[in-house]
């Protein structure tokens, strides 16, 4: 198929979303998680001495994490200052999956208008939207980098001919992030369609599948293999306290899917999930279908947390909607409405307006709440002006990696759990210093993690759901800083030791 | 390029010789001790057998307990240099082992690339590297049953005959294992099965398995990854592209499995008793190296569709393969005991006086007995046949005590002397945190003296 006017609408779409993405992400100069400001520090690392941060020498840790985007982001900055890389070329990148999911859904349904409305709901994912504009994350390239695997899996064929489109991009998602075990299992997945619906698959696609489980398992080895070997079978679950647990892995009611997905992804998608299932063949469809069975498989037994789980069916189900939008349009020929189609496109597309491009819109700007305000950094610069190099610092764990990139100080905790062997202990005796009312046993856990300063601010408070930390006092406590409801405290005793 | 039979031969030689010697040699250069805490326990044994003789009674375990002769230990205490055959040996029987294989296989006519196969996977797990570098009873079972087998394919009876009543003398719980040897052995020469000698094995397995735990449900205690798969930390275990290849050799025969049922019945007899004796899991690893070995060989001669994925491919499993070797092997080097370890039972045993009883973990009582020659109160040979392990839960009860009433009277029990506390106990092996149980009264009693510290190795005394 050669390139046609309707193509132009999908760059007009992709040029739309990156133009919205940066500018809600331009809206400040910070960022909403902790896990960007690790991404800084290992870049920095990276400018500075030419390898990541696997061995932190100011939290005392080592890290296990792939670190080919902290590359490719470095490789950048050393182009552009770093808040374009991280505010603009990841956005750009993030958007670029509008382009391939329309290519896919070109390649399954053989039908511009199908694909393009497909393409508009992918550029305006509300969930990825909210979690990739104002973020340095994996899923900016990870996910793009899948869809990208996926189309050249169609694309493989049995003319002997190598598959190097396939290959690239399923080497480079597996070198880029541990998403790609969801495309692999999710392959095993098609496979297995396959199978019960007697359908032979190629040689070449049984080939590919080998090859990318083994490249997979080799190369996560060689990557986490300390981490293996400290936590077993656990670092597969990242080796998450259990209290967080909940927070990773929760359930989610199908009104906050219908909302983070879109309702047309949804219903479309699952509609057309059944037909294929139970009704229709369709090899093609079966590779969607085992990519969205096998996430939502992972999902239900807690191998990838209910945000990853949403990005990847949804982007699937936005795929699927497509083979539905164009079963309408083909129904809709047949019948006497055939002359009102432009009305009826003019109606989905309202309906994708409202239920995808304005949460997107919601969730991109919502985001932004996330992000540490002016009060929170100025004390954490205040902290680094005033203390000692090596002085820890009691934060939650969200807020773990603000310490060591705002105050460059040590933490107590942070998203890394891989890093520490008693995480599960610590998530825990970090809720018990905020939360108890017992000074001894707050002096006592302070002293073991040798905690100088405590830092609480408003978003703790609730965290914990306490007014202020009541074992405070004068005798052991003084409060060094405070600016409107954020309060740093020296630790001033030290209990004696057993040694 | 087809490699001749020969060749292939003597690469796998040098592949199994070099495995198996480089732990020893990279140890060598900063830990002069043997690897491994049970190789102690043979060490204390051939001593004893040299300067005591055949001695009724094992003093050096609290309230002494009829002393457990080992065979190969009474002929290695008539052999000069036992250090150096203690770590020669394993090595030596693995790689006749590995050759006793190889014609094993030739033998019931496996096709040559599969037999290479075969080997290259058994000599790349981690359990085949774990059971011919630390001495122990295994090399020589090992050994002895493939030298029983090939004399068997090779009509030799009688000597096969005495070499597996040999084997029973060395260990009677091996006793299953000839049992389902001689089946498959039957399936090979006659073609059908010998239920009597299937039915035979299942009872025996249940007898070893019964003489070993209290109940059923005790036989699914531990079954975590981390005790069966080496790249999640166990000592023996597993490597996870081998499993993983197992798996593909194992759905692969199941086109055949008319022909593989008796293997597969074989793997699930193994199975129970492997979970009870973990040092037998050498016998698992051979039958699923063989699927392995059938797996990589169907690799390597399938027509690919993609040419250039087959190469890829079986470059990635080999140095999958080898990856799960050298990560094991990196931290085999770094097994204990370490050489701080050493140094204070060397300073215990001039130190201390022949009726001192040491508190330690069970797991270093073979150790404190070979190098201090004191008692002490558990080992690992009272946590194995123990069904009540009273002691050990008085020890954990001690550990974990911070009331020093409570711990009196258990030390006193015991006639405790002095307690042994290295870095690994103080690291999550028995405590996590410097304050946490006993550790609080050691430094805050004046009942407990610190007579020793080097390295994170402390021996502390006790006065009654």
């Amino acid at each position: 198929m050669g390139y046609k006017k309707q193509d132009i609408f999908v760059i007009m779409v992709f040029v739309l979303a990156v133009c919205a993405r940066t500018y809600v992400a331009l809206q400040t100069d910070y960022f909403n998680d902790d896990q960007s400001y690790f991404a800084l520090r290992q870049i920095e690392h990276i400018k500075e001495k030419g390898t990541p941060l696997f061995k932190d020498l100011l939290n005392q840790r080592e890290y296990y994490s792939l670190p080919t985007l902290y590359y490719l982001l470095t490789g950048f900055s050393f182009l552009l200052p770093m808040n374009i890389v991280a505010k603009i070329i990841l956005n750009i990148l993030a958007s670029s999956s509008s382009i391939i999911i329309y290519l896919i859904s070109l390649k399954l349904t053989r039908n511009r208008t199908a694909s393009i409305l497909s393409s508009i709901l992918s550029a305006f994912f509300p969930l990825y939207i909210g979690e990739t504009t104002n973020n340095i994350t994996i899923y900016s390239v990870a996910i793009p980098l899948l869809l990208l695997s996926l189309l050249f899996f169609y694309k493989i064929d049995s003319q002997n001919h190598t598959p190097y489109g396939f290959l690239t991009s399923l080497i480079l998602l597996i070198i880029f992030s541990q998403i790609s075990f969801l495309f692999i299992f999710g392959l095993l997945c098609y496979s297995l369609l396959c199978y019960i619906e007697k359908i032979r698959q190629s040689k070449e696609e049984i080939e590919i599948i080998f090859f990318g489980f083994f490249f997979f398992l080799w190369t996560n080895f060689i990557v986490y293999k300390k981490a293996f070997q400290v936590h077993g079978i656990r670092m597969i679950w990242q080796n998450i306290p259990s209290g967080l647990l909940q927070h990773f892995f929760f359930k989610i009611g199908i009104l906050e899917a219908l909302y983070s997905v879109g309702v047309l992804p949804i219903i479309l998608g699952i509609f057309v999930v059944y037909q294929y299932l139970f009704k229709k063949k369709s090899q093609q469809m079966y590779v969607i279908i085992g990519l969205l069975i096998g996430t939502f498989i992972l999902f239900w037994f807690r191998f990838v947390s209910v945000i990853l789980a949403l990005i990847i069916m949804g982007n699937c189900l936005i795929i699927l909607s497509s083979q539905a939008f164009k079963d309408i349009m083909l129904y809709i020929n047949k019948t006497k409405i055939s002359s009102y189609k432009n009305i009826l496109l003019g109606i989905i597309f309202t309906i994708c307006l409202l239920t995808s491009i304005l949460p997107s819109i919601w969730y991109g700007l919502s985001s932004l709440g996330d992000v540490p305000n002016n009060v929170e950094i100025d004390a954490y610069k205040w902290i680094k002006n005033t203390t000692d190099n090596t002085a820890i610092v009691l934060t939650p764990f969200d807020k773990g990696i603000l310490v060591n990139y705002f105050a460059e100080r040590p933490n107590v905790i942070d998203y890394n759990f891989l890093s520490f062997s008693d995480a599960n202990l610590r998530f825990n005796d970090t809720e018990t210093m905020y939360s108890t009312q017992y000074k001894i046993s707050a002096l006592s856990l302070l002293n073991k993690y040798s905690i100088e300063y405590i830092y609480l601010d408003q978003d703790i408070r609730e965290q914990y759901n306490i007014s202020a930390i009541k074992y405070i006092d004068d005798n052991c406590f003084d409060q060094v800083y405070s600016k409107e409801s954020v309060k740093v405290y020296r630790v001033l005793c030290k209990q004696l030791t057993t040694k | 390029m087809k490699l001749r039979q020969e060749a292939k031969l003597i690469i796998l030689m040098l592949l199994c010789s070099s495995i198996l010697l480089i732990p020893h040699v990279v140890r060598k250069i900063s830990n002069p001790n043997p690897i491994g805490l049970d190789t102690y326990y043979h060490l204390r044994s051939i001593e004893s057998f040299k300067q005591h003789g055949i001695q009724r009674e094992d003093n050096l375990i609290f309230g002494s307990r009829p002393y457990k002769i080992n065979i190969i230990d009474l002929v290695m205490s008539l052999m000069p240099n036992t250090s150096f055959l203690v770590e020669f040996l394993p090595f030596f029987l693995g790689t006749l082992s590995v050759f006793l294989l190889y014609l094993i296989l030739r033998e019931v006519e496996i096709e040559s690339n599969t037999v290479f196969s075969i080997i290259v996977v058994l000599i790349a797990s981690p359990i085949f590297i774990y059971s011919f570098t630390v001495f122990s009873e295994i090399p020589f079972l090992v050994f002895l049953l493939f030298l029983a087998t090939y004399l068997l394919l090779k009509n030799r009876y009688i000597v096969s005959t005495l070499i597996l009543c040999v084997l029973l003398i060395l260990n009677i719980q091996i006793i299953p294992f000839i049992a389902l040897l001689l089946a498959l052995y039957y399936k090979f020469e006659r073609g059908k099965t010998n239920w009597r000698l299937l039915v035979a094995a299942v009872i025996m397995v249940a007898l070893v398995v019964s003489t070993r735990l209290n109940s059923v449900s005790e036989l699914f205690s531990d079954l975590s990854l981390k005790r069966f798969i080496a790249d999640f930390g166990s000592e023996l275990g597993f490597g996870i592209f081998g499993l993983c290849l197992s798996s593909i050799g194992l759905l692969y025969s199941w086109k055949n499995k008319k022909e593989y049922y008796i293997i597969y019945l074989t793997l699930l007899i193994f199975t129970p008793i492997v979970l009870v004796i973990h040092e037998f899991i050498i016998f698992l690893e051979l039958l699923l190296a063989y699927f392995a070995g059938i797996a990589l060989a169907k690799i390597y001669n399938r027509k690919w569709g993609v040419s250039i994925l087959k190469t890829y491919s079986i470059l990635l499993i080999v140095c999958g393969l080898m990856f799960s070797s050298i990560s094991f092997i990196d931290r085999e080097i770094n097994f204990p005991p370490y050489k701080e370890e050493i140094l204070s039972l060397n300073w215990l045993k001039s130190n201390s006086t022949k009726d001192d009883v040491v508190l330690s973990h069970y797991k270093y009582g073979y150790l404190i007995q070979s190098v201090s020659e004191r008692s002490v109160v558990a080992d690992k040979i009272y946590f194995l046949t123990s069904k009540q392990k009273t002691r050990i839960n008085d020890v954990n009860l001690i550990f974990n005590s911070r009331h020093l009433e409570d711990a009196q009277n258990l030390l006193n029990k015991y006639n405790i002397s002095y307690i042994w506390i290295n870095g690994a106990m103080k690291q999550g092996e028995v405590w996590r945190r410097d304050d946490e149980g006993i550790l609080f009264l050691l430094s805050n009693s004046e009942k407990f003296k610190r007579v020793y510290e080097y390295h994170g190795v402390e021996i502390w005394s006790y006065e009654k």
